[in-house]
């Protein structure tokens, strides 16, 4: 069974918002209509953004390290969302674990927002329904776009490629292997409710240079001691050898 | 999470309705075994049409809270696993079954069912089936918030008891107000009942307050971003400040 989610590595991300903007660019921009925006331009806007990034700060002066943490659905196994719904509009698909709202069916009346742990769900204030994260699910099967640009459009434009798109549960996916080797982890676990999308963690990169690895010690021909005289006559040529 | 008004007067009024109505049907079973005065078929119609009253106001002021109120009866579709499914079919099947109580009250319909040779058995019937059918409902209005197990302060039998509680005092106080105008005899009897389940509903809020305020949290800043660091901070909720949620 598949089931496509994203994994953020957050030792990557530098907070810059691209998946936001092209997030809202992508699915304001679709058959679904456009998402709403409440005083865009005022001192207090806000709006509908199925991805946000969130800034947290960790430690305490001056030990502290800026973390962004880039949310949005994240595509639960066990969507808790998805029996609250009275009407049925909110589902999760079998063929691909995607959790969606049938915006057609959907009454407003923000019962799966209680539910969602992650804060996750996004009203529409202009259209009066609840919406979220789709994996862009209109893009991704786009036989119109090339095959290698079949993906959400947060991972498209990720400039540090700190989003990865694919199924977690095929093991030998990029997104798999990316979870199993660095570390990678949903949110809140505790729920059970077993968030499809996983985070990787901060890893300190340290590099250790060994004093050989400086010059070519094992080298018989190496010419890192070899010193020239400094004169007027030098030219740049001597100084590369 | 700060429910919309309407909700609030949606569960305040029908439990006003829905207490009424057991307040009726408790002095009716009384009366049929001579623990109290019987009073006329028209008595019990008339508040039975106050009760639903209540709730039909309630189910009114419900849809205000509705993005899409004109798909509001696909919201009975998913009662195999949503407790407001279950709520809004409960709700309807109240109304119907307090309406044939009424109807029958007020035409005085009676019939020897059971073969016990006394009279009143017919509304006896329907009654019960409307008792049954209103604890059903609080039991669904109780659960759409106790069932949320993220929210703690819900998650707990304890929401479920208070919105029967709460619900019954104030429609056997109503029923008081009533019968102390129509039926002096029965006066005393609900509000008696009113000043217990009053009492009763104070101490399960309280112990819902006093839990709500030892609840251990189960989720933690540090588990819902999984980053361990004793001092984690919020600085930023994201691109044009919060959501609808944190608004």
């Amino acid at each position: 069974m598949t089931q496509l989610a994203l994994v953020i590595d957050l030792n990557v991300c530098v907070g810059c918002h691209a998946c936001v903007t092209s997030c809202k660019q992508w699915n304001t921009s679709g058959a679904a209509g456009p998402m709403f925006d409440d005083n865009p331009y005022g001192a207090d806007p806000t709006g509908t953004f199925f991805n946000r990034v969130q800034t947290y700060e960790v430690g305490e002066f001056p030990c502290t390290e800026t973390i962004h943490f880039p949310k949005s659905c994240l595509h639960c196994e066990d969507a808790p969302c998805v029996p609250v719904c009275p009407t049925g509009a909110s589902y999760k698909r079998k063929e691909d674990g995607i959790v969606l709202v049938n915006y057609d069916k959907c009454i407003g009346c923000k019962y799966c927002s209680w539910a969602c742990p992650y804060g996750a769900r996004e009203f529409d204030e202009k259209q009066k329904v609840m919406k979220k994260c789709t994996l862009c699910v209109d893009r991704i099967y786009d036989m119109s776009i090339p095959e290698d640009r079949r993906k959400p459009a947060c991972v498209i434009s990720c400039p540090t490629s700190a989003r990865l798109f694919g199924d977690v549960h095929d093991p030998e996916s990029e997104v798999s292997i990316a979870i199993r080797e660095n570390g990678g982890y949903p949110l809140m676990p505790e729920w059970g409710t077993k968030p499809a999308n996983h985070y990787l963690p901060r890893r300190k990169t340290k590099l250790r240079i060994h004093e050989d690895e400086l010059v070519r010690a094992d080298n018989p021909l190496k010419k890192e001691d070899i010193r020239h005289e400094v004169s007027k006559d030098a030219t740049l040529d001597d100084w590369l050898m | 999470m700060h429910p919309a008004f309407s909700v609030i007067f949606l569960t305040t009024l029908i439990g006003v309705g829905q207490g009424l109505f057991l307040a009726l049907y408790s002095s009716q079973t009384y009366s049929i075994v001579n623990v109290l005065p019987a009073q006329p078929g028209s008595y019990y119609a008339i508040g039975g049409a106050i009760a639903l009253g209540f709730l039909v106001a309630g189910l009114i002021l419900s849809f205000f809270h509705l993005g899409h109120p004109e798909r509001a009866w696909r919201a009975a579709s998913q009662w195999r696993t949503s407790w407001l499914s279950r709520e809004i079919i409960a709700l309807p099947l109240v109304m119907s079954l307090i309406a044939v109580y009424i109807l029958a009250n007020w035409l005085e319909l009676d019939a020897d069912l059971y073969g016990w040779g006394m009279p009143g058995q017919v509304a006896l019937t329907l009654g019960s089936l409307g008792a049954a059918a209103n604890l059903l409902l609080f039991l669904c209005t109780g659960m759409v918030y106790a069932a949320v197990k993220f929210l703690q302060e819900w998650a707990s039998p304890l929401t479920v008891l208070n919105y029967f509680l709460l619900g019954s005092a104030s429609g056997f106080t109503l029923a008081a107000a009533y019968a102390a105008y129509q039926a002096p005899a029965l006066t005393e009897f609900y509000a008696g009942w009113a000043i217990i389940l009053t009492l009763a509903a104070l101490a399960t809020r309280a112990a819902s307050l006093i839990r709500n305020a030892r609840l251990k949290r189960i989720s933690t800043l540090q588990s819902a971003i999984g980053v361990r660091h004793n001092k984690v901070q919020q600085r930023a909720m994201g691109m044009m400040g919060g959501s609808y949620n944190t608004r």
